[in-house]
Order: C-alpha cells, then structure tokens, then sequence
C-alpha cells in the first residue's frame, strides 16, 4: 500500500512538475553563488574579478589568514594593518597585498565586539583582548535584549567555545551560501506545502474518498500510509535538492573549518565551525519541511477543499518571514515564529540567523537559546500534527 | 444474509434527510427507488460507514456494522453516485490501488482484475487513463471496484447512469448472477432495470420509507389507476393538464397514445392497463414532479 500510495503522489503531474522546480532552484541558487561572486581589489590599476576566478583569487588570499587566531596573532595583524594605513600614500602594492587578507575576510568581524564600526580605531593591545572583550560583548549584549537569566546562559553555553578561533577558506567564508541556502530550503519547503496540500483534501472534493473509505484498510490504515508516504517524499525532496545545492557548493568552495563566531558573528554562541553550522541548518530545515509537510496533512485531512488548504498552508509558511519583519527585535516575534511549523524556514530567519544572532526565547527565569527551540519544536510538531492528520482523516465524514 | 436496518435516523441541522427507516435486507437484489431528495443516497450512505447515523443502526448478522469495522468493510462493496478518481490514473492503476485497499494479494488481484475487466468489457481500455474514458465506462470501472472484493453486501448508488442499453442489459445479467447468496441494494432513476433484477424494493419519500416489498406487491397500490387512451394530437395539451402521464406513443391518423395514472379513467375512451414499476412511481412522486415542473 506504501508503495502504491507513493505511486499515486508521484503520477501527479503536479507533483513532479513542482518536484523539478524545486530541484532547478536549488541548483540554480547554488550557482549563483559561484558565478555572482565578486572580488574588487583598488590595488594597482584596480581589478574586478567574478566567478571562479573571484573564488579563486579569495581563497589564494585567505592562507595568509589560514589557521588559530590567537591574541598575539591578532594583534600583530592590526598592527601591521594599522602600519599599512598610516603609511597608505606611501606603502608599496605588495605591503598593500599583504594586509588584504585580514581586511576583507577576518578582522571585519572584530569591530563589533568593540562597539565601533571601524577597525582601525582599535588599537593592537586591545585587539590582543578580544576574547575577553567578546566575552563581555555577549554579556552586554544579552543582558540588554533578553535579561540577566539569558545573559548567564548565553555565556554558559560560550563556555564550550574553543578558542583561540580557527580561519580557513571553504563555503562559508567564501561564498553567500549563508544568505541563499535558507532560501533554498525555504523553497523546498514550499513545494512540499503545495505537493501534500491535497494529499486528503481533493479526495474529500472529488468523491474518492467515499469509495476508498468503504475498504477494508481504507480507514487508518489509508490514513497512516497517506502520511507516512507524503512525509517521506517531502523528506526525499529536501534530501535531493539540499544535496544538489550542498554538493555544487562544497565543489567548488570545499567545506569551512572557521570557527562561526569569524565567519557569521562574534555573538555565536558554542563551539560551532561552519560545517557544524552547515549541518544544523540543514537538520533544522529538515525537521521544518517534516513538520509544515504534516501542518499541511493536517489541513488536508481537516478542510474540504483543496484550495483552502494550500492558502493556509502557504500563509502559515511565509508567516516567519512576516513576522521578522513585523515585530523585528521583539521576544513576542520570536515565540511566535518558532512555535509555527515553519518556525526554521523562511526568508531573512532560519537556523543560520538563529545561530548568528545570539537570540532566546525567555520565559521567566527561563532562557533558551533559539537555535535548540528551532530544533526541539518541529522535532514535537512534526509527529503531532502527522497523528493530528490521521486523527482528522480517520474521524471525516462526508455530506 | 440479511442486513437489518434499525430505526435509522440522520439530520443535517434542522433539516432531516432519513427519518427513522427501518426494514430487513435478504439475499437478492434490493431496489431502491424515490425522487431527488428522497433520502436514498444518505441511507446508503449511512449503510456503507460513510454517514453516522443521528439515531438507529444497522445490524449484519446480528452485530452492529459500526463497530464491526474493517469486518464490515471486507465484505462490503460501494459505489457512491459521483465516481471520484485520479485523473492520472489508467484503469489497470486504480483497480490495483483498490485491490490493495480492499486487502487482496498481488496475485489474486491480478486474476480478479482480469476477470471483471472481462466481464466488464473493460479489457481494451485497461491501460487508458480513467479521465480519457466516456462516462459510462467510467462507470463500468467504478462498479469493478465495488466487486473486488467479491462483496457480500453491495451498494450501488445510480450504477446504471451513463451505461448504454446494452451495457445495462449486461450489467443487469451481471447482478442477477452476483447476487445469489448476497445482498445486491441498487439505488436508480432508471426504474426499468430495478423491475428487470429486484426482487424486492423499497421505496422512499421525505426521508421516510413509504414501501416495501415485491415488485408484485408494490404494483398493487396502482392497481386499477393506470390506464391507455387514444388522444387526438390536437387535444393531448388538454390532456397532459389533466391527467399523470406516464408515457406518450404517437399512433396513426394524427392521434397520440397516452398512457397515465390516476384514481379514475379522465380521458375518453380510457381502458385498463397493466401496472409496471414506472407507473408506481409517477403516482408515489406526482408532488415531487409538480415541484420540479413549477
């Protein structure tokens, strides 16, 4: 019965017309990434580079910056930039090349644990301090937005953090994938949405459902296979299109050992490098795509009409993104976005923004951090809806 | 067999569509006649699980159908009046997709599928997709289905809809066949083929069941109130005001042979004629057709 169930979903031409859709998107995302990449250098005549040999030209840059960051390095990289710009008329091309690396890829992230927005404000002593000064940076930054509950977890989970920070060239310090795959999967997503949207629902319109109800395992049994087989062609959808654009990726940029807290944001919290960063996102948008796709079986085998099902469907998945927007900065924005089934998907918010922006959901005393909520609410959700939804299908009655 | 229906009762809001029907389905082929509206298709659906009753329930062999479930389901077959399927389906991929609903091996299916495709005349289309077929093939799928199983219980609601007369003559000889040993309950507008293949029918109105019983024994509420006469052509609006008509046939010498239902002869040279199905039913449903004709 799996199987013909899966049969049925795919005969769809729908659903392989979406299916296709999606898997061109995630490709056409992950090159973009590669052939939308920009490197302008001011240095000689001034060159604009784009494509492979941008990415080239970057990952050559980042050796020099290759390796543990430690307080001496770190100062003894201001200081030569520090010296380069005080002598900048005068400085040769290869002294202006030799301080290139740290400006474009590590040191644009010190700044901010310094409050200032320029690096060159920053003496090299007090860039020798940034650990201690990032250490503060969160505490600060945590007490201010969500409390001294959350300030004291943020810097409990911190205490994990492996320092000095590690740099290397790879997807994450190379490329836009940060920004493009939460579209990607946002996408898929979705497609997913719009594939499982019927899945009940048009059998309740079209009259189908009377005849499959009246069969010996056209109950429960129906029931659970329809949601076990939509569950596992969204999961296989996601697989394939994450894989595709995981694989262009890495290709061409190859996995990212930076510590996140230099590649995303010095409020990262943990011992997170990109790839770590890498595979939460993707597990996180895993479990969301399992427990929109069950949202949607919910929907389906609760609504008669198919249509009604996809537009609320679709509404609850772009409800994330609206809300960062609307009640961007509010603790109210994210409980609400992180209880939907949605809550790790969307555009501009997701798992990678959970982890770069240092957030929590609080609730008295309680503080946790948003990136275990954004794993720990689908994990619930998906199987509570997915029973919800043969609940409803098994309880429907016709007119 | 027997299907015993008990005080069945199903409301929608305010508005009740079955209303306390009681009566004994036996092995045979059962009719299942009234207008549009008359609660037919809710009574089999309540019959096939689809509906909850409001009240009442129904009784196979002594046990509750509710809550036999999928042992009631094994043994029943359905085919509701609006044949819902998947468009990209062919033939071959629904009936096997039934067939693993209804719980049959792969092998038996296959001999089974073959064997009502047979029967069915449904071979040559076996690998079209349903929604390419005409209606009445369609319908002929439709009714495959229902008998996958080999069903002791079989409902059909308006199977015969869309069928061409020959197709219904066969679908009619199939039925008589199935249904020894089994209970066969066909809900039709077509109320020749109920009097071809039933041997009992029930008759509905309101939601409320107004007869029961044989052919025979239904064709004596009209006993002497169907009647023939020779109408001039130029008097048969005059008529057609007057009387029930049942049938019209035009005759020789611009004269018009009207057949009718009514207590007494109204036309003019009226003689007695032998009461058939149709006529029952004009005369039970002559409101209902005066509502629809307003």
């Amino acid at each position: 019965m799996y199987r013909l169930e899966l049969k049925r979903i795919l005969k769809t031409r729908s659903t392989v017309i979406l299916a296709v859709i999606a898997m061109f998107f995630s490709i056409f995302l992950a090159l973009l990434n590669i052939f939308d990449n920009y490197y302008y250098t001011s240095i000689g005549s001034g060159v604009t580079m784009r494509g492979l040999a941008a990415i080239e030209y970057k990952r050559t840059l980042a050796t020099a910056c290759k390796g543990e960051w430690t307080p001496e390095r770190i100062s003894d990289a201001f200081a030569e930039v520090a010296h380069v710009r005080e002598h900048h008329d005068t400085a040769t091309d290869a002294e202006k090349r030799s301080i290139e690396p740290y400006i474009h890829t590590f040191i644009s992230r010190i700044p901010q644990v310094y409050g200032v927005a320029d690096s060159s404000t920053i003496s090299p002593e007090e860039a020798s301090d940034y650990y201690c000064q990032r250490k503060a940076y969160i505490e600060e930054a945590t007490v201010l937005s969500y409390g001294p509950a959350a300030a004291e977890t943020a810097l409990k989970l911190d205490d994990g953090t492996t320092e000095p920070f590690q740099y290397e060239f790879g997807f994450g310090t190379g490329s836009d994938a940060a920004s493009s795959l939460p579209v990607c999967l946002f996408a898929v997503a979705v497609v997913c949405s719009v594939i499982c949207a019927p899945v009940f629902a048009s059998d309740y319109y079209s009259g189908a459902d009377d005849i499959q109800r009246c069969a010996l395992y056209g109950r429960k049994r129906l029931g659970g296979t329809r949601v076990l087989a939509a569950l596992t062609l969204s999961a296989a959808l996601y697989a394939a299109c994450a894989a595709a654009f995981v694989a262009i990726t890495l290709a061409v940029f190859g996995p990212d050992g930076t510590s996140a807290q230099l590649a995303l944001d010095a409020l990262v919290l943990g011992n997170l490098t990109m790839n770590g960063v890498l595979l939460l996102a993707l597990v996180a948008g895993l479990l969301s795509v399992l427990a929109m796709t069950a949202f949607t079986l919910w929907l389906s085998a609760h609504m008669r009409r198919p249509v009604a099902v996809l537009a609320v469907s679709l509404a609850v998945a772009m409800s994330p993104t609206f809300l960062m927007v609307l009640l961007r900065g509010m603790p109210l924005g994210d409980w609400l976005r992180l209880l939907l089934p949605s809550g790790g998907l969307g555009l501009g918010t997701g798992m990678i923004v959970d982890i770069q922006a240092g957030k929590f959901l609080t609730l008295g005393p309680v503080a946790v951090w948003t990136p275990f909520a954004a794993l720990a609410i689908p994990l619930l959700e998906a199987p509570l809806f997915s029973l919800l939804a043969l609940y409803s299908y098994t309880r429907h009655e016709g007119r | 067999m027997e299907l015993e229906i008990q005080n069945l009762t199903k409301r929608f809001g305010a508005q009740t569509a079955v209303d306390g029907v009681s009566f004994t389905l036996t092995s045979g082929v059962w009719g299942l006649l009234g207008a549009n509206g008359a609660g037919k298709t809710t009574l089999m659906r309540m019959l096939a699980g689809i509906l909850t009753p409001t009240s009442g329930r129904v009784l196979c062999g002594g046990a509750d159908t509710r809550e036999m479930g999928e042992a009631w389901r094994d043994i029943l077959g359905y085919l509701p009046q609006n044949f819902g399927y998947y468009p990209e389906f062919t033939v071959a991929d629904y009936l096997d997709y039934m067939a693993a609903l209804k719980g049959l091996e792969r092998r038996a299916a296959r001999e089974r599928i073959g064997e009502l495709c047979a029967t069915l005349s449904l071979e040559r289309v076996y690998k079209s997709k349903i929604r390419n077929l005409s209606g009445g093939t369609q319908r002929r799928v439709g009714i495959a289905q229902a008998l996958l199983n080999d069903p002791q219980v079989l409902i059909l609601d308006e199977p015969t809809s869309g069928l061409d007369p020959g197709e219904r003559v066969r679908f009619r000889n199939l039925l008589s066949e199935f249904a020894r040993g089994r209970i066969v309950l066909i809900s039709t507008h077509i109320v020749s083929d109920v009097e071809y293949i039933a041997a009992k029918s029930a008759v509905m109105r309101g939601g409320r069941l107004i007869g029961l019983g044989t052919t025979a024994e239904l064709l004596r509420a009209v006993e002497g109130k169907v009647f023939t006469a020779l109408v001039p052509e130029s008097e048969l609006p005059r008529a057609e005001q007057e009387v029930r008509v049942v049938s019209l046939k035009g005759m020789d010498g611009a004269q018009v042979l009207v057949r009718y239902v009514a207590d007494a002869p109204l036309l003019r040279g009226s003689e007695f004629a032998e009461p058939r199905l149709e006529d029952l039913y004009l005369w039970l449903f002559k409101d209902e057709r005066r509502h629809e004709d307003v």
